[in-house]
């Protein structure tokens, strides 16, 4: 029934072709207009299953709480030359209105100049009150050497977290700020402007005010969008504009450097390479394929038209998939090189058949019907198993599986149906077009063999067990590689190698100890906000927790807090003239700075012991490195300096009292302001940080530690998380929850795919065993994919592990073809199925292997290993197909040679 | 009356087995606290640990303590930029002083410190107590014997008592039959006694001065991903250690 159809279509092409190529044409306009709407999304969140939590929350986040994603600026460079540098970029990304809706690069210093006071801790507010009881320099200083000797020799635990560490440099760098300032007053001999002792006093109250490293190298400015991060457009805009002011202002900055990163930054640079990978991968993959085809059927206008014809298949897919799925992700984008690499071969079948049937009958009418009837067979079902394997992903519950599933299934379907339809009338209207051309000359069609195929299958009927041995050995090989083979965690490294975004994302680890890999929760209340940050503040594996309750600490909190504020104030309020610095009183300041470096070594050394490198680098800015003979420490060297003129020191170091205490009291007294923070007091940019627009979500942002691509990492920061809260979400659950999910739901696939490929080869071929025999070469070929792998020393991506249930597809059409050759041919002519079959399997595997393989020269790398992993799938199933099935073949042959072979029904 | 020897001396053989299987898990646990802690000890240590920005730093103490624990001191004698640096712990590291050589400074760094990490390392200063600490903070049930490092060992679940204080919501711990040492012992978190935070790993057990000691311990922060190693570099329990020497000037001699 089948040959029957086909033949009747190899004869109506023949007759009709161009009625058939005017319909394809017309369909591939109308799908190019609709593929026109065929958007690319990269979000991992939107792989996920449609209906779970996590995705939905983190959703929902994005749309609330639109600045909780955002681009970061890293800028690396001298400190005066970063700090220049951003101060000229920011007021350029400002006017970016509709797409920025903030920038976060210095510390608001006028809320904190207003209620600093009231977000201290009860324990170092008493502390304070004791520090700005006399801001008069002589008591100031005695009282810091207390408080020091309190806050960090006296208690280790203050250095035990990463906050904490954080605390303790900021105020040791705002403490080095005062005394190189001091220093500054004596050397200049009263000379410095007061403008010196007001910057001292901001940095020794609030530090320094740009979001700097410890090393000052390296700067971060946080830009806040106006659209949610899944607007990919206005992502792919808002980075490209920043990126042009960036490189606008580096012109007079040459020694700065910066770059973008963050989850708005990764998802355009990600659309970038992705669409350039697209096109690059078509282009190449065709090349080679038709390369290939040329090369090896020594003909220019077949294999254009077989080209041709692809690409008519791959429109009308574009074009179905803009209605459903309507997107392409990750794991669908390279759908038209996959199609590029299988869809040739069912032109390579046609056009192999029909130059051999050319050959044979006399007219082209009639090659083409027995062209069609002895390759469409085969040609449907490989297509149809491929298809149905494909489509067998579609019942994955994720997202990504399933829309790669539906994709390459219609679109192997689509191609196998354009090149049943189209071709023949393709190649019947080019010989129409030759034949008018060379005014009835009769064509010359080549026809070329492969002699080594069928020396090859001589061979194999001389010795099967050499052939079967062989086979058996590598796979014994390939099988104990493929169990050593790893899964590679790191989505990183499946991104394009040094693309800007993601080298920055070590610079931010190393230089702040974050990632932009942040958890996020919207909490129902500020009082839940409040309970989720402080127990998230108690788990190991994170390094921030960001919450409105930074700037509007709980109410029992602030209650807590209003009594010593009041009292600072009060105590502030009193002192109404700064106490002089006298010849006298000058030996005082030397013994406290003398205190203080004392102070300063015993912290640094609690924290060399602790393990507080941050720290102890810091101290050691300060009072000499302990270990270095020549350590010049700022602290002794003042001392020095005063104990070599009093009388002068006594003078200039007066005149710093009259700069900084009226401008140190004044702020102190702004910053122990007793009233109670509400909500409405928060500048409306922060407030957006942590408020959605209802006024009804508070958001809480957890930060790791650690890069979250390992397994270990990753595993152990949303174990905690859940912990604190089952519903946080953010990338790092969505990674593990994708990752389990691909794990699970791949498992489950290529099972599927492999039941199903065995029922459609039991369905074609009528036969258990004939059906078993086709597996083996699959099954074999799976497992030299992934031994080869691990042989090549590369891992399984999220991505490429896709190959697995991809290759079930793939691998199954060249037994199938074989098999189907050797039930027309019978089951003693394996060098002719060799010769024949063998050569049309062989190309259509080089053929597969360059569009797959091409698939190796974009630079996502994801792409990459996914090209690699299907390469390998395809060479070796290639392989196992000629090592195994002959050889098999053979040996049952010769065990059955004295009865009738139960196999073979001659037709 | 030879037979009869023999008969009762392979009587006797399976019975003490027998009587070892049977013991309760608190009577291990007492067991325990006699090998962990003994009265007095002198020895050194090497201690790696991992810092904040990744580094590993590695110290080298001479140690003392008597009243099985409850008063310690800690000598830094490497590296040299800590040498002679010396920390005081009393009453069971409740309360913790450090002396600094180069300020000739003592300062008491806190009190109720005992769940604070042990200079940067994975330990806590309760960690480093012992047997006690298990009985008095925790209900003690055996499980089934396992093997660990190849030996066989009773297997303990520790769950804290309710209005305990200690660190931990629950402990397993593995006890070598035969010596009574801590094998193995993980720790579950504060919070959840799921969650699994961390894991001491002894090995190296020799005896000294007639007492079973791990030479090498491997603390395994599960949630953060750190690991800090100790080794014993020599230990005596056979010794007589001076009230003074735990005290501010014990500190500084």
């Amino acid at each position: 029934m089948k040959q029957k159809l086909l033949r009747r279509w190899g004869r109506f092409a023949a007759r009709h072709p161009w009625w058939i190529i005017g319909v394809l044409l017309a369909l591939t306009v109308v799908c190019a207009g609709l593929a026109s709407n065929l958007k690319l999304n990269m979000r991992y969140a939107d792989m996920l299953p449609s209906d779970d939590p996590k995705a939905q929350e983190f959703d929902r986040i994005l749309t609330e709480f639109k600045t909780a994603s955002s681009t970061i600026i890293v800028v690396q460079g001298e400190e005066g030359a970063m700090k220049r540098f951003v101060e000229r970029i920011v007021p350029r990304i400002r006017e970016l209105d509709t797409l920025v809706a903030g920038i976060d690069y210095r510390v608001d210093r006028e809320f904190l100049g207003n209620h600093g006071f009231m977000l201290a801790e009860a324990d170092d507010l008493d502390q304070s009150v004791g520090m700005f009881k006399d801001l008069s320099l002589v008591p100031f200083l005695t009282q810091l050497n207390d408080d020091f000797e309190q806050e960090y020799s006296g208690d280790q635990e203050a250095l035990s977290t990463r906050v904490k560490e954080e605390g303790a440099v900021r105020a040791l760098d705002g403490l080095e700020y005062w005394l190189r300032t001091m220093d500054r007053y004596v050397a200049e001999s009263g000379a410095t402007p007061a403008a010196v002792a007001d910057t001292a006093v901001d940095r020794l109250l609030f530090g320094d005010p740009y979001f700097i490293s410890h090393d000052k190298r390296a700067m971060i400015v946080t830009v806040r969008p106006t659209f949610s991060a899944m607007d990919i457009d206005k992502c792919v805009l808002s980075t490209r504009l920043i990126r042009e002011y960036i490189a606008e202002a580096q012109q007079e900055f040459p020694d700065v450097h910066a770059g973008l990163t963050g989850t708005i930054a990764i998802q355009a640079d990600e659309q970038y390479h992705v669409g350039k990978d697209i096109g690059i991968g078509v282009a190449v993959a065709l090349l080679l394929v038709l390369a290939l085809f040329i090369l090896t059927f020594r003909m220019w206008a077949s294999p254009i038209l077989a080209a041709l014809n692809l690409l008519i298949g791959i429109v009308i897919t574009a074009g179905v998939a803009s209605i459903y799925p309507g997107r392409l992700t990750p794991f669908t984008a390279m759908f038209a090189v996959i199609l590029v690499g299988l869809g040739i071969d069912y032109a390579i079948h046609i056009i192999s058949l029909y130059t051999e049937r050319r050959q044979i009958d006399p007219d082209a009418a009639t090659a083409m019907e027995e062209a069609l009837a002895r390759s469409g067979s085969g040609v449907i079902t490989g297509a149809l198993t491929t298809a149905i394997a494909f489509a067998a992903l579609a019942v994955s519950s994720t997202l990504g599986i399933r829309e790669m599933g539906i994709v390459l299934g219609l679109g192997i379907f689509t191609t196998m149906v354009v090149t049943v339809v189209g071709l023949p009338a393709f190649l019947s209207a080019r010989e129409r077009v030759l034949v008018k051309l060379k005014r009835g000359k009769p064509l010359k069609h080549r026809h070329v063999e492969f002699s080594f195929l069928s020396g090859y299958g001589r061979t194999v009927v001389r010795r099967p067990w050499v052939f079967l041995v062989i086979a058996l050995v590598l796979t014994g090989f390939f099988v104990y590689q493929a169990s050593k083979a790893k899964f590679d965690p790191n989505m990183m490294n499946m991104e394009p190698e040094g693309m800007e975004s993601v080298v920055l994302y070590d610079t931010l680890e190393n230089a702040f100890e974050f990632t932009p890999d942040f958890a996020m929760v919207a909490a129902n209340s500020i009082e839940e906000s409040y309970a989720i940050a402080e127990s998230a503040k108690a788990m190991p594996s994170f390094s921030m927790v960001e919450n409105i309750g930074d700037f509007v600490p709980p109410r029992e909190k602030q209650l807590e807090r209003q009594p010593a504020v009041r009292r600072l104030r009060e105590e502030l309020a009193a002192q109404r003239r700064s106490e002089p610095v006298t010849r006298a009183s000058i030996g005082t300041v030397v013994r406290e700075l003398e205190r203080l470096d004392a102070n300063i070594y015993e912290l640094a050394q609690l924290a060399y012991t602790g393990g507080q490198d941050r720290v102890d680098a810091k101290a050691k800015s300060i009072i000499g490195d302990p270990e270095a003979e020549e350590a010049q420490s700022v602290v002794l060297a003042l001392a020095d300096r005063i104990k070599a003129d009093p009388g002068l020191a006594a003078r200039t170091l007066g005149r710093f009292q009259q700069h900084y205490w009226p401008k140190l009291r004044a702020r102190a007294m702004a910053m122990a302001n007793p009233e109670l923070i509400e909500l409405e007091d928060v500048p409306d940019d922060i407030r957006r940080r942590f408020v959605s627009e209802s006024g009804e979500d508070f958001l809480v942002t957890i930060y790791t530690k650690k890069m979250i691509w390992d397994f270990e990492v990753l595993r152990r920061f949303n174990k905690q998380l859940d912990l604190v809260d089952p519903k946080i979400t953010g990338t790092p659950p969505i990674m593990q929850r994708l990752m389990d999910s691909i794990a699970r739901d791949g498992v489950l696939a290529t099972i599927l795919t492999i039941l199903i490929v065995f029922g459609l080869l039991w369905l074609d071929f009528r036969s258990l065993r004939l059906a078993l025999l086709g597996m083996i070469p699959l099954i074999a070929g799976g497992i030299w994919m992934v031994g080869i792998l691990k042989t090549f020393g590369m891992m399984f991506t999220m991505l490429n592990v896709m190959g697995i249930p991809m290759i079930v597809g793939i691998g199954i059409d060249d037994g199938v073809h074989i098999v189907h050759r050797y039930r027309i041919e019978g089951f003693l002519k394996t060098p002719l199925v060799l010769a024949s079959t063998g050569k049309a399997v062989l190309l259509t595997s080089l053929t597969t292997i360059a569009g797959f393989g091409s698939l190796m020269i974009t630079s996502y790398r994801g792409f990459i290993s996914l090209g690699a992993l299907l390469s390998f799938g395809v060479g070796a199933c290639f392989l196992t197909t000629v090592l195994f099935l002959p050889s098999i073949i053979c040996i049952w042959h010769r065990r059955k040679q004295a009865r009738t072979d139960l196999w073979y029904r001659p037709r | 009356m030879k037979r009869f020897i023999a008969s009762t001396i392979m009587m006797l053989a399976a019975t003490l087995p027998l009587a070892a299987q049977e013991m309760s898990a608190d009577q291990i646990l007492d067991r325990v606290s006699e090998t962990v802690e003994p009265e007095q000890a002198h020895g050194k240590l090497r201690m790696t640990i991992t810092t904040s920005t990744g580094e590993h730093r590695t110290f080298l103490y001479e140690t003392f303590s008597k009243g099985s624990g409850d008063k310690a001191l800690i000598k830094y004698i490497e590296p040299s930029r800590v040498k002679g640096q010396a920390i005081l712990m009393l009453n069971d590291a409740n309360d913790i002083w450090t002396w600094f050589p180069r300020t000739k400074r003592v300062r008491k760094l806190a009190t109720h410190a005992k769940k604070q990490k042990l200079e940067g390392s994975d330990f806590s200063y309760e960690d480093m107590g012992g047997g006690d600490e298990f009985r008095e903070e925790f209900y003690a049930t055996r499980l089934k014997d396992e093997r660990v490092q190849g030996r066989p060992c009773y297997k303990l679940e520790l769950v804290r008592r309710e209005g305990s204080d200690a660190s931990y919501s629950r402990i397993l711990l593995w006890v070598d039959q035969e010596q009574l040492v801590p094998l193995t012992i993980h720790y579950y978190h504060d919070r959840d006694p799921q969650l699994w935070e961390k894991e001491l790993v002894c090995s190296d057990v020799r005896v000294v001065d007639g007492i079973p000691t791990p030479f090498r311990y491997s603390m395994h922060n599960q949630l953060e991903g750190t690991s800090t190693s100790m080794e014993t570099v020599e230990m005596r329990y056979d010794v007589d250690l001076p009230d003074d020497l735990f005290t501010e000037l014990g500190m500084q001699r």
